[in-house]
């Protein structure tokens, strides 16, 4: 993927090294389409595949109103919609161009558990359109807003690279099955937005976000505090009406999306439906293996037992809010920029990740994809660390993800990005020091798999599958251990960078940087 | 730093990997059927007809027969299942992925043989992106990867052959390509070749002539032996000739392979319709494919035999080879044996275009006999030979896109159209200059190559239609392009770089 080439014909070719990459993408992403997906063959229930596919059904068969609600038509036990109406659109308009293509797919309760090769086919094509659409774009412009310095092309191809084709996603996307990669897209095009100093649009942008999956509201604390240091930077009463105006901006955008529901309001309690399917809060502290600090030291000390749940949700919120205040908080310090923004919307979700209740496995995904965009953001001195602890915290985030793998059937798909990524770490950490780190977690790493896979009959010795569950929590160690690491390291990273603003020549270069993009 | 080799490798298995679950051909039950007779049955029944067993029959020659055996050695621990002879259509999960994997590890095989015969001739860059070119070559992923079949293990042999002739060990050299024969016959498309080669640089300068054409000779025909030593008694060499040979099929493949006969026939169709001649049904295209039984193949133009067809093709090969006899040498002496071997892959490839566009019953997967020697050409011809050879490589491989007909593998092909298009001419060589009657052409043929797989959704009517054109249009490519790389490299005396 590096081109070893001089870097003055690296420079010239830029446009059709990223145009090739485009097309390399969506060609791999074509190649994977046949992929195993979750729940195939297992029914009553499949899995999120079939959530999906039922989430087309309802939305083309049912009115706005029922979507949420517990009809006869819809059994909310059966895979209920809980996830923001522009996910239901978004469902809506690929059930739509379903029923031209596929129509049996979408067949109201006659369709359920549809596993044909035809539909196979078409629920794959929607999540590649998405991307094609979505997520392809948004990196690039984030990438391209975000880039420290606009010359140096490798580190800027490498961080498309890494976007574009990021193990994690497609693992969850094309393998599991899921349309992160839209909510994703819209957030990175509102980081691109906020680099390029357009705070309206990236609020529109982060609202669409998280109207798609509430779960990008890992990053709303990094965006209201970025927001409302760029709204401040010309001074507290200029600030104030910019503040209201994103406000208006942000709660228009939120109304237009709900309106079906909304404009039922007098009559009846649809939006509180729709809030409740949202944000489930009788679950539990954590669920399955997830590579969570708590579910992590619950292996030790089993925290869930000692305290009740509510004493529980609020050591929780309290943990989140101590650990992502001061990365929020850099983006008031005098010299703004979008290193620091980035920083502190990795260190946002990060700890969202880390500390918060109820997090999901497959929720890693927002913390580690936004964080490709760290290299290409930091300045020089910072910038091959950054790569560095990037493409490890991938691999081992890719590595978290084996126990729905081993769900789905998944493995052929895992292995081909694990050796990918593991290449490209390889390719990555050059120096003494970080070889040994990167060698050392490749070892861990193929040992439990081996551990994994030696151990495989449970059922024969009972006490080996103890076993075998205690070791696949030390699995789980490892991810929230790097995690937490990362984040130190982005803190030190924002002080670091801050050393480097207090620089005036920095200072005029940042200037030049930032004038350029008004104009452009 | 690690070596750029293993991480080579291990990009390109993670590559391949994806492909793992994508549409398998008929040729996925046609190996796992050899697996099954290999391992099953005792040798002298391998090439016999069985009553009650799959019509998929052995083929191939016994060198292939007997890499079967081997990996069925490896399959019945994998899945015991996979070597029952009456298990057919069996395609287990464990069945694909050990299947896939063997082709995967050809494909290893291929990155090690080409990097080790281009990094003799080349330096950086040109080495990696003319490495790139062979072991990514499209057509390969869609014949390999995806249909099924072992070029890419096979052709690491001919690579390695080639190596030997470099370092100039040619009796190594000879006995590999005769091992490459016995593995699968297409090759003998380039046996002419090698022995005009083999005559004109190793025995005729050599003082002792006769010797070392006795050696060679031996050496040959002794590795011929040894193979087939199993097999030396008559019911055994007819059963293998009769499978390897089959003489009463048509005169093109179902496909149309995009050769001169393409080209023939397509006129007849079209002066049939123009003279309003009523043709009976066992002229046009049905009785081009299903069998030759002696009869008319055209109803308008002359007809063509297989004997017919064999002397043209043979005219043609003695052409090339007076051409070629009659060259001065060329080249520095220091560099004369890359000369050499870049002379002998030029000859392959042109004798396998020959035969490619003039002999009976060509298949369209052909096309890689002439498409693959090119990939290693690119970076090596001198410049007014690349353009033949990049559109020989491009256009060859949008003509194998009917392969791939169902719908999972759409999306593929449309991504593959452009990333063709733009990612290989920018891996070309730098003096490639691309004139826009080249890239019109090369973009009307992937038109074609993609609308003949949306023709069936469109309308129902003349189903035929697009292959036909895809293969005609390609072939208006491809013939010209052959004639040009074979004029390009006979005609002018050139000294290498």
């Amino acid at each position: 993927m590096n081109s070893d080439g001089d870097l003055g014909a690296m420079e010239k070719n830029r446009n059709w090294i990223i145009l090739v990459l485009f097309i390399a993408a969506i060609t791999i992403r074509c190649m994977m389409l046949m992929m195993p997906h979750s729940g195939e063959g297992k029914p009553p229930m499949y899995g999120d595949y079939e959530a999906q596919r039922h989430w087309m059904e309802i939305t083309n068969n049912l009115p706005v109103l029922d979507w949420y609600k517990n009809t006869a038509d819809n059994d909310l036990q059966y895979w209920g919609l809980d996830y923001p109406p522009l996910t239901a659109f978004h469902s809506y308009i690929c059930g739509a161009v379903g029923k031209l293509c596929v129509p049996e797919m979408v067949e109201l309760h006659a369709s359920r558990g549809i596993e044909t090769y035809n539909t196979k086919v078409f629920m794959k094509l929607t999540v590649l359109l998405s991307d094609l659409f979505v997520y392809l774009p948004g990196a690039y412009y984030a990438v391209s807003g975000v880039a420290f310095s606009y010359k140096h092309t490798a580190v800027f191809v490498d961080a498309l690279t890494l976007l574009w084709l990021h193990p994690c996603l497609l693992l969850i996307d094309h393998g599991h099955f899921q349309y992160n990669s839209v909510s994703i897209g819209l957030a990175l095009f509102a980081v691109g937005a906020m680099a390029r100093h357009r705070y309206l649009l990236a609020s529109v942008f982060f609202t669409s976000s998280f109207l798609f999956k509430q779960i990008a509201l890992y990053y709303a604390p990094a965006f209201f505090f970025g927001i409302l240091a760029l709204c401040m930077r010309d001074g507290f009463f200029v600030g104030v009406p910019n503040v209201l105006m994103t406000g208006l901006v942000v709660v228009g955008t939120v109304a237009v999306i709900f309106y079906p529901w909304l404009a039922t309001l007098p009559a009846t309690d649809d939006v509180g439906q729709v809030l409740h399917r949202m944000f489930p809060f009788s679950r539990g502290l954590f669920e399955d293996k997830v590579a969570n600090f708590w579910c992590s030291v619950s292996v030790a000390v089993k925290f869930q037992r000692i305290f009740d749940l509510s004493v529980m949700l609020k050591v929780a919120t309290g943990c989140t809010v101590v650990s992502l205040l001061p990365a929020c908080l850099c983006n008031f310090r005098a010299r703004y920029g979008s290193g620091t923004f980035v920083a502190s919307v990795v260190a946002s979700a990060c700890s969202f990740f880390l500390f918060s209740f109820h997090v999901h496995e497959k929720s890693i995904l927002f913390p580690i994809v936004m964080s490709a965009l760290v290299p290409v953001a930091m300045p020089k001195e910072n910038r091959q660390e950054a790569a560095k602890v990037v493409i490890i915290l991938t691999f081992i985030s890719l590595f978290s993800m084996y126990p729905l793998v081993v769900k789905d059937n998944l493995h052929v798909l895992y292995t081909s990005l694990m050796l990918a990524t593991a290449a490209a770490c390889e390719l990555t950490c050059q120096s003494e020091a970080w070889l040994q780190l990167w060698r050392g977690i490749i070892c861990v790493v193929v040992a439990c798999h081996f551990i994994h896979a030696a151990f495989e009959p449970p059922e024969r010795l009972p006490d080996l599958w103890t076993m075998m569950f205690t070791i696949s929590r030390y699995v789980n160690i490892l991810p929230p251990l790097s995690s937490l690491a990362f984040c130190y390291l982005v803190h030190s990273f924002l002080s670091n960078a801050f050393h480097s603003f207090l620089n005036p020549e920095g200072v005029t270069r940042r200037r030049v940087l930032i004038q350029t993009y008004d104009t452009s | 730093m690690t070596s750029p080799r293993l991480l080579y490798i291990v990009v390109l298995v993670s590559l391949k990997m994806l492909l793992m679950y994508s549409y398998k051909s008929t040729d996925f039950e046609v190996h796992r059927n050899w697996l099954a007779v290999t391992s099953k049955l005792p040798v002298s029944e391998w090439y016999q007809d069985q009553e009650g067993q799959s019509h998929w029959t052995l083929d191939y020659p016994p060198v292939f027969a007997y890499f079967e055996r081997g990996l069925a050695v490896m399959a019945d621990v994998v899945d015991s299942n996979m070597t029952q002879l009456d298990n057919q259509e069996y395609a287990s999960e464990r069945t694909v992925i050990f299947q896939r994997s063997t082709v995967i590890f050809g494909d290893v095989l291929l990155f090690l043989a080409t990097h080790a015969f281009l990094s003799q001739i080349l330096r950086g860059y040109a080495l990696w992106a003319s490495v790139t070119l062979v072991v990514f070559h499209p057509g390969l992923l869609i014949v390999d990867s995806i249909h099924f079949q072992y070029n890419s293990m096979l052709y690491a042999l001919l690579v390695f052959s080639y190596y030997q002739v470099l370092h100039r060990r040619y009796i190594s050299g000879a006995v590999l390509f005769t091992i490459l024969i016995c593995a699968k016959h297409l090759y003998l498309y380039m046996a002419p070749a090698y022995f005009i080669f083999l005559l004109k640089n190793c025995v005729l300068p050599s003082r002792k002539k006769v010797q070392k054409f006795v050696l060679l000779g031996l050496s040959v025909i002794g590795t011929t032996l040894v193979v087939f030593l199993p097999f030396l008694d008559e019911r055994s060499l007819t059963g293998v000739l009769k499978r390897l040979f089959p003489w009463g099929r048509g005169l093109c493949h179902a496909y149309w392979a995009p050769n001169s006969y393409a080209l023939y026939s397509a006129g007849d169709l079209v002066l049939q319709k123009v003279l309003k001649i009523d043709a009976s049904t066992s002229v046009g295209t049905r009785g081009l494919v299903d069998g030759y039984d002696g009869g008319d193949t055209h109803a308008v133009l002359p007809s063509i035999t297989p004997r017919l067809s064999t002397q043209i093709t043979l005219l043609f090969v003695s052409i090339l080879i007076v051409m070629y006899w009659s060259r001065p040498p060329g080249g520095r002496s220091s560099s004369r044996h890359v000369v050499e071997v870049f002379e002998l892959i030029v000859l392959c490839s042109l004798s396998s275009a020959i035969f490619f566009a003039f002999s009976w019953h060509v298949h369209e997967k052909a096309i890689l006999m002439v498409s693959l020697p090119s990939a290693l050409l690119l970076w090596l011809v001198p410049g007014p030979m690349i353009l033949p050879t990049l559109c020989i490589y491009i256009v060859g491989t949008f003509s194998l896109f009917p392969l791939l007909f169902q719908a999972a593998e759409l999306p593929l092909k449309i991504a593959l159209v452009p990333l063709i298009l733009v990612g290989i001419p920018i891996l070309a060589p730098p003096q490639l200059r691309l004139p826009p009657t080249n890239v019109s052409a090369m973009l009307f043929v992937a038109f074609l190559a993609i609308y003949q797989s949306l023709h069936p959704m469109l309308t129902s009517r003349y189903p035929f239609l697009p292959l036909l054109m895809l293969s005609v249009s390609s072939a208006m490519v491809l013939l010209p392009a052959f004639y040009q790389l074979a004029t390009g490299f006979l005609l002018y005396s050139w000294s290498w770089k």
